[in-house]
């Protein structure tokens, strides 16, 4: 028996879950679409969908078979950027761009390259076997996800570091004598 | 740069890996539900299962893990649930490892033998994924008492 019908968590409801299907596609779905997967009507969908709109969670692009939905890459990205400065300490934030830096030069020795373009260009190496070119794809996904990650743990040091000094400026009083005197 | 660089797939992971932990942290019996490698940079969620509390019924093995991961892909996601205790590791495997077997297989090693079968699963989302899963495991962890 072919799964096909999708089963979800009971204390899921109709809007979350357009909301988990719509927030985790990675091309262009349309409301029919999301709504077989959501196990909703496509009226349902379209309603949630619109809301998502509304909210720039999601993006709208136009397609053959109608408009399509997508996360809005930069709500997505602003919003990992200010969960991480929110949620995490400067030493956590830090000790984990160690983390990405030591597995990546683990990834360079490993495969004897000096990048990441360097790696895939290896993809199509006649000497690799299959498990050999699985295992690197594998990789080239992993690292690239770190780099993804890197940038966004780099702003969420920038933004906690504006934040602060904010927050120093407002306490002392400081932020209006700070500024340049007119004339 | 980054967005144009890696077109963002990163955090989508990173929101679908937080819906699924959640849901793994509703299952009977598991405890110590975490993010490996990292909270910061979630590839897989892992968590401790109580096995009878899991299946509410006496078991001959007691402690597991459950691990989940879930990689989003253009044209195809990637998404393993895995169990694993001391006698089998078992799963479905939506990936490009067994395309002969369909878009999932289910994989079951127990005694130094690995079986492969389809896994008949089409469905995308990645909750959806792992809520069938979670509808078979039980019947799946049976039939490894039983053999």
């Amino acid at each position: 028996m072919s799964e096909k019908e999708p089963i979800w968590p009971d204390e899921m409801d109709a809007g979350e879950r357009v909301r988990h299907v719509a927030l985790t596609r990675t091309e262009p779905r349309n409301a029919g679409w999301i709504a077989d997967e959501a196990a909703v009507s496509r009226d349902t969908a379209v309603k949630y969908l619109t809301r998502m709109v509304e909210q720039g969670d999601l993006e709208v692009v136009e397609t053959r078979n109608g408009d399509a939905y997508k996360p809005d890459s930069v709500t997505q990205f602003l919003g990992e950027v200010r969960q991480l400065a929110e949620e995490h300490t400067l030493d956590e934030l830090t000790r984990e761009l160690n983390a990405i830096g030591n597995e990546i030069d683990a990834w360079k020795d490993d495969y004897e390259v000096e990048s990441l373009a360097a790696l895939r260009q290896t993809i199509g190496r006649d000497d690799l076997a299959g498990d050999e070119r699985r295992e690197r794809l594998n990789v080239i996904e992993e690292w690239a996800y770190n780099v993804e990650v890197r940038e966004a743990i780099q702003l969420a040091i920038s933004l906690k570091s504006s934040l602060t000094t904010l927050d120093a400026d407002s306490l002392s009083g400081e932020s209006s004598a700070t500024l340049p005197q007119e004339g | 740069m980054v967005l144009l660089l890696a077109g963002g797939r990163g955090f989508t992971r990173r929101d679908g890996l937080r819906r699924l932990k959640e849901r793994i942290e509703n299952i009977p019996g598991a405890t110590n539900v975490r993010y490996e490698p990292s909270r910061l940079r979630p590839r897989t969620v892992v968590a401790d299962i109580d096995v009878e509390m899991y299946l509410g019924d006496a078991f001959p093995r007691q402690t597991a893990t459950l691990e989940v991961l879930w990689r989003p892909h253009e044209g195809k996601d990637v998404q393993r649930v895995q169990w694993a205790d001391e006698a089998v590791s078992l799963g479905w495997h939506k990936d490009d490892d067994h395309p002969d077997l369909g878009t999932t297989h289910f994989q079951l090693e127990a005694s130094g033998e690995v079986v492969h079968e389809p896994g008949q699963i089409e469905v995308e989302a990645p909750l959806g994924f792992l809520e069938v899963c979670l509808d078979r495991l039980p019947d799946a962890l049976r039939a490894t008492s039983e053999s």
